[in-house]
């Protein structure tokens, strides 16, 4: 697994829809998906995530600089994705909308850092943290 | 936390055998088949705290592991420097804990000391020392950053667990986190065998609060409260986790006939076939148990 680390660059509100579909989605994997070793590796990733988004939050800046692994940001990625999926299936509603939009921003967000970090000639060396 | 470097240096904790110890026998029981367990006297806790215990507790520990994915639900943050267990039981989890956190420390509490894994077993940053939530934590106000207590249902009377909830809140930093995680005392998908197994248990056990503690935890002054419900399987119709859920729950039935045979709830052979029908109830209709992790958040200064 590789740790390279990668920057998020997130407004105040970006940062509290990104702490709030981690918890959304880790509540969802342990009411509904079977304990397996994949599941286990993105709860953690996911909830580390969260926890450092939170003590951000407590700094009460305008904009905050997420430093991510690359296994947490690629575990974000498969979390933002399999929310997608929940929320394209639910019923149509203006949460629903609300929440695939905010879904989908995250989305770009993530992608563009992924496909930033594996356009970089270095990508791949190891970072300490 | 200076205290606290001093206290890990002092070696290994006094096992003690106080006057609360006491040994159900075979003789007082009435019963040879009963196998001799140790349970504390005096004190709320209605399991054994012997050996067989300590192998029970140190295997549930690796079931909700794998069931949970990690050692804590709580979205803690990197600055984690002063965790407490409450009911550290044989230590593990504070063991574990501080593996995990190696610029922590960890410190485990129980009422009795005599599971206590060995000092040298244990990382440097981890401490086991004796005390009871229900008389109040032997700690000042407000110097942990993450508190967890964990599987105390059948240690802490119905009526207590507010005050319980209040004095894990008191021991927690601004900022800092509380977790408690707790089991179900209903089974989903139960047999008649499993139903009976409930009755019985709840002439003993009131699990009722267990539903009520993100209540408690913002009664008590938390914020962020977050209850998770995490269903786990309990047969080998559920993997791994579910072969070992059943394992650990079958054992803990065995570790709570005593109680029940010594009041007079149930006879041994009875008991016996109880939880032998439960077993192939829950292969049979893919039962499962239910956990709680309920955490909330200290608001910061």
């Amino acid at each position: 697994m590789m740790n390279t680390a990668l920057v998020l660059h997130l407004n105040v509100q970006q940062a509290e829809q990104l702490a709030a579909q981690c918890a959304a989605w880790r509540k969802y994997a342990l009411q509904g998906l079977p304990a397996s070793l994949e599941r286990n590796q993105i709860l953690r990733a996911v909830q580390a995530v969260e926890g450092r988004l939170l003590s951000l939050r407590k700094r009460q800046a305008t904009e905050y600089t997420l430093s991510l692994h690359y296994d947490e940001a690629h575990a974000l990625h498969q979390v933002i994705l399999a929310l997608m999926h929940v929320w394209g299936k639910a019923p149509n509603s203006e949460e629903r909308i609300q929440a695939i939009g905010n879904l989908v921003m995250l989305r770009v967000m993530i992608e563009r850092v992924l496909y930033l970090r594996d356009q970089k000639p270095d990508a791949g060396n190891k970072v300490s943290g | 936390m200076g205290i606290f470097r001093w206290l890990l240096r002092r070696g290994k904790p006094k096992v003690t055998h106080g006057p609360w110890e006491r040994t159900i026998t075979t003789a007082s029981m009435g019963q040879e088949a009963l196998a001799m367990r140790r349970y504390l006297e005096d004190t709320d806790y209605l399991l054994p705290k012997d050996a067989e215990e300590d192998a029970r507790l140190n295997f549930q520990h690796y079931a909700l592991l794998h069931a949970i994915g990690n050692h804590y639900v709580a979205p803690l943050g990197p600055s984690v420097r002063l965790v407490l267990e409450v009911g550290a039981g044989t230590g593990i989890w504070a063991s574990e804990m501080a593996r995990l956190f190696p610029q922590a420390e960890v410190i485990g509490i129980d009422i009795d000391p005599a599971l206590f894994r060995a000092p040298a077993q244990l990382p440097e940053n981890c401490l086991l020392r004796t005390g009871n939530v229900l008389t109040g934590l032997p700690f000042p106000d407000g110097i942990f950053s993450f508190t967890h207590q964990r599987l105390l249902v059948a240690a802490i009377p119905a009526g207590k667990w507010p005050g319980v909830v209040r004095e894990l809140v008191r021991v927690t930093q601004p900022g800092g986190w509380v977790e408690i995680v707790e089991i179900d005392s209903e089974i989903e998908r139960p047999g008649p065998a499993t139903v009976k197994m409930h009755e019985l248990s709840a002439v003993l056990v009131d699990g009722e609060p267990i539903r009520h503690l993100d209540r408690m935890m913002r009664q008590a002054g938390l914020q962020d409260v977050e209850t998770t419900r995490i269903p786990i399987p309990l047969g080998e119709w559920g993997g791994r986790v579910g072969s070992m859920m059943k394992r650990d729950l079958l054992s803990a039935c065995d570790a709570f006939k005593g109680i029940c045979v010594q009041r007079g709830l149930i006879n041994p052979q009875e008991y016996d076939q109880m939880t032998s029908d439960m077993a192939n109830e829950w292969e049979q209709l893919q039962s499962a148990c239910v956990f709680y992790a309920v955490y909330g958040r200290q608001p910061a200064e």
